[in-house]
């Protein structure tokens, strides 16, 4: 307690750390709504079915808010770069800063451009060109992702150069650094974990309405195409997070092992045991407790049953990342996934057996509850995988190169205790109103009819 | 190119997204101030004349942050971090405004959120004139106890937060002019917004150059061709604008105005390049093979971002339709058409 308030480092380390996890709950659903209704679109403009135009309006709102709030949290992450990891800014400065200003370039300003085609253009647009509009901003908000991904995946393996001159980090091969190892598994991952966790938001929204029978057509037809969507997703999900996994092994073994909490590296000829549950003695350098299953975990890792696992007392002491955080956090979001699977196979089913009518869907009061409840979790996932991948790469802040204790701004702990007590208070603050916001559009719930004034309420031509 | 002359040119090219953020990004900050000393019905219009290119504007800041920081690493971090308060109150100023403006479609009580937007928008200027007044007039040293907040009590750097404040009521007033009908009753205002903007923004930008040469010792004489032919410029500007508000010439003053903020800055830039023609710049630099990267990727994404910029604001001057008002229970606020 006494280092909360006069630690300045750790309270960055907070402040980036709630700042991070407030934001990403907006991109998320931006980008992942922005695919839904351009998904929406294009099946109006295809089949000339007006419904898929208000399925595509309804969750426009939705994304504005969404939208706002990604752009008032995002902001301040791009300074903290400067303001409280200045050191980590001039180490990275011959990489980290052009991929940011790239990004600005190309993902937000694509993005905000096309925004306003999007929210500005039903009338003026013909329904091609606000297709058009619409893929634009999915598109920019999936290259932001992109760009941001190659930014931190390069923090976690590092590459393209190597050497620190003056605290500078040297780069030599600008695209090696750009694709680096860890791109390749995080940017699909995280990209996935977008599209999974909107599907699943939106249909929690639609379970709820469909449960109280409000507006049940409408909801039933987000629900079905959320379904769909859940399912296809979240299996992808489940393989290139079998991809993260075995680039953290190879890169990162001291997070795999902090991850896994296991010690001992094993002998040739034998697995590594995977832990369900365990209690980490950091002191003793053990377990107290712990259910294990063998083999499980070299397979994870490896993809071979006697595959060798770095354990933690391999790792020099001052090199260990804490354990039981990411522990725990990387469990949170496997189960997570794993539920997602099976409740999406379970819904599937149950449209193939025809129940899921408006007569029927109601009734169906099990799966629906299900998954109301995994809308929150899905975002729950998210923040739980970035737990463990950021916490679970300290000591270092680029990994093995420098370490976050040596990143950080000169500053005092009591500058940084008032801005990380308004951070909080405004993403609290935040959030309320997101939500109070969110509930006044769904209790108005989608427009019943065309407005008056619409040419365009038929088939599109 | 050699590491010299990329520097040179990101110089340029940073002063020219500052412009972009300041020249731009001061059009909604300005009409969200104006908003808050106009009666109800009305601040309605004038924030619903922004609605749909505020977000970019501010976009303008985020690519003049990760360019600074692309560019210019060293300064990126030394500003930011030695100005650490002024520039979390930017921040948090800038989130409350763009929270009023946007959610005040589904607001209960939008008058609220109107009050956020510009009451954000007023203490966002004053916070950026804070910061880069203390740039001029010489930053905090590292870590000092206040984090910058100390710029509030100086009143040297009162001149650039008057400056930005002017710069405001230019460009908004210019907007404004551009938005409203012929015989909106909030015309007058908009014209007087718009002159006295425009000559606060040249006084102070004088003003601000005078602070610079005596800051850094540099002689005026130097620089005498620059300023003649920037006094110039403005001077055919002022004129311009107040032709083009003529019934008959029926133009926007809205690119007159940003010439005459191009001007100031320019003029405030290329003084400060002048001081800053040290042998040590390239220490604030990124390594050369960074900014020939960053040269071409912008050369790629840079004008077609500039176009496409230009085009929305053609477009929006057909009159807006926002579908966010349309089920927020305020009527749209359209533009003349
Ligand atoms: C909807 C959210 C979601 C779901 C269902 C999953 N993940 Fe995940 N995971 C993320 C959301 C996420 C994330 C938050 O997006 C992370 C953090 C950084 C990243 O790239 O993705 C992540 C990181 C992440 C990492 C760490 C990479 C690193 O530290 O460098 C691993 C090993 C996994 N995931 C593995 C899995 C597995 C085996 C899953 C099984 C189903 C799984 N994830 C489901
Ligand atoms: C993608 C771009 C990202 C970059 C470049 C980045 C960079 C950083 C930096 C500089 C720090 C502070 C230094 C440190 O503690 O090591 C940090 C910490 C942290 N970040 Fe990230 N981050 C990114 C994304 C995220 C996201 C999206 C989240 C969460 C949703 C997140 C969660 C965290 C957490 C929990 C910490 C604290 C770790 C600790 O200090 O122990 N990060 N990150
Ligand atoms: C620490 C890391 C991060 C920084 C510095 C950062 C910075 C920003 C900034 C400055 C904005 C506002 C841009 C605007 O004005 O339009 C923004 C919005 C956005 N960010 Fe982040 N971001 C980070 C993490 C992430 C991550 C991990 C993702 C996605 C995987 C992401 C995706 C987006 C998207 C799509 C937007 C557009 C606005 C929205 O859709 O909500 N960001 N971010």
């Amino acid at each position: 307690m006494e280092h909360l308030l006069t630690d300045h480092i750790l309270l960055s380390r907070i402040q980036f750390a709630l700042t991070t996890m407030f934001h990403i709950i907006w991109p998320a659903l931006t980008i992942g709504l922005s695919i839904f209704i351009f998904a929406a679109e294009l099946a109006w403009v295809k089949t000339g079915n007006v419904e898929w135009r208000r399925q595509a309006r309804f969750w426009t709102k939705f994304f504005l808010l969404a939208f706002a709030m990604g752009v008032i949290s995002g902001v301040p992450l791009e300074f903290q770069f400067g303001t409280n990891w200045s050191r980590f800014s001039v180490a990275s400065g011959n990489f980290l800063g052009q991929i940011l200003s790239v990004e600005t370039m190309s993902g937000f300003m694509l993005e905000s451009i096309f925004l306003y085609f999007m929210v500005a253009g039903w009338k003026r647009l013909s329904p091609g060109m606000h297709l058009f509009s619409t893929g634009m901003v999915a598109l920019g908000a999936s290259i932001s992702a992109f760009w941001i991904m190659v930014a931190n995946s390069w923090m976690q393996t590092p590459s393209g150069g190597g050497r620190m001159v003056d605290g500078v980090y040297q780069v030599t091969d600008r695209l090696a650094a750009i694709f680096n190892p860890d791109i390749f598994a995080s940017f699909p991952h995280m990209w996935l974990a977008c599209l999974t966790s909107t599907a699943f938001i939106i249909c929690g929204v639609s379970a709820w309405h469909i449960l109280r029978h409000r507006h049940s057509e409408f909801y039933l037809r987000a629900f079905k195409a959320g379904v769909a969507a859940a399912l296809f997703f979240s299996l992808l999900q489940a393989f290139t997070g079998d991809l993260s996994g075995r680039t953290v092994a190879r890169y990162q073994p001291a997070k795999l092992a902090a991850t896994e909490a296991f010690w001992e590296t094993n002998k040739p000829g034998e697995g590594a045991a995977w832990s369900i549950f365990a209690w980490p003695d950091t002191e003793a350098e053990r377990n107290y407790v712990e259910l294990r299953i063998p083999f499980v975990l070299s397979i994870l890792a490896t993809h071979d049953p006697f595959g060798r696992v770095t354990g933690l007392k391999d790792i020099p002491e001052d090199e260990r990342p804490p354990i039981t955080l990411i522990f725990y956090s990387f469990r949170i979001m496997v189960f997570t996934g794993t539920l997602m699977i099976i409740v999406a196979l379970w819904a599937v089913w149950t449209w193939y057996k025809g129940r899921l009518t408006p007569i029927h869907a109601a009734r169906q009061r099990k799966l629906m509850k299900f998954f109301i409840w995994l809308a929150p979790f899905s975002i729950i996932a998210i923040w739980t995988g970035w737990i463990m991948r950021e916490v679970g790469r300290q000591p270092w802040i680029i990994y093995g190169l420098l370490r976050t204790d040596d990143a950080s701004s000169p500053l005092t702990a009591g500058a940084v205790s008032i801005s990380l007590g308004y951070f909080a208070l405004a993403a609290v603050f935040f959030i309320t109103l997101f939500c109070v916001f969110s509930v006044r559009i769904l209790r108005k719930g989608p427009e019943t009819d065309q407005a008056p004034d619409e040419p365009e309420s038929g088939r599109p031509t | 190119m050699s590491h010299a002359t990329l520097i040179d040119l990101w110089f340029v090219l940073t002063a020219g997204l500052l412009f972009l953020h300041i020249g731009l990004g001061s059009i909604d900050l300005g009409v969200c101030t104006l908003s808050l000393i106009t009666p109800d019905k009305d601040s309605e219009t004038l924030l619903g004349s922004i609605d749909t290119i505020w977000h970019a504007n501010q976009t303008w800041l985020v690519v003049l942050g990760g360019t600074l920081f692309g560019a210019f690493p060293v300064l990126y971090s030394e500003v930011l971090s030695r100005l650490y308060g002024l520039v979390i109150v930017l921040l948090a100023m800038l989130a409350m405004r763009g929270i009023g403006l946007e959610y005040r479609h589904h607001a209960a009580n939008p008058r609220r959120s109107r009050l956020f937007a510009g009451c954000g928008a007023l203490a966002a200027i004053v916070a950026e004139g804070l910061i880069l007044g203390t740039l001029i007039v010489g930053a905090p040293a590292p870590g000092s106890r206040l984090a910058g907040l100390s710029a509030f009590v100086r009143p040297e750097v009162l001149p650039t937060v008057l400056f930005l404040i002017f710069t405001a009521l230019l460009t908004a007033g210019a907007w404004l002019l551009k938005e409203l009908d012929d015989e909106h009753p909030l015309r007058p205002m908009a014209r007087r917004s718009m002159m006295a903007g425009a000559v606060g923004v040249l006084v102070f930008a004088t003003y601000i150059c005078r602070q610079m040469l005596a800051a850094w010792r540099i002689d005026a004489a130097e620089l005498h061709g620059l300023y003649m032919s920037l006094a110039a410029v403005a001077f055919a500007a002022l004129v311009l604008m107040t032709v083009s508000m003529q019934k008959s010439w029926r133009g926007s003053q809205v690119p007159w105005a940003l010439v005459v903020v191009g001007v100031a800055l320019a003029a405030c830039a290329g003084t400060a390049r002048f001081a800053m023609q040290t042998p040590g710049a390239a220490d604030f630099a990124a390594s050369r093979e960074a900014l020939v990267f960053l040269t071409w990727t912008s050369a790629l994404l840079l004008p077609p971002l500039i176009a496409f910029q230009i085009f929305q604001y053609r477009l929006q001057r057909r009159g807006t339709d926002v579908s966010t008002t349309e089920s927020g229970g305020q009527e749209p606020s359209a533009g003349p058409e």
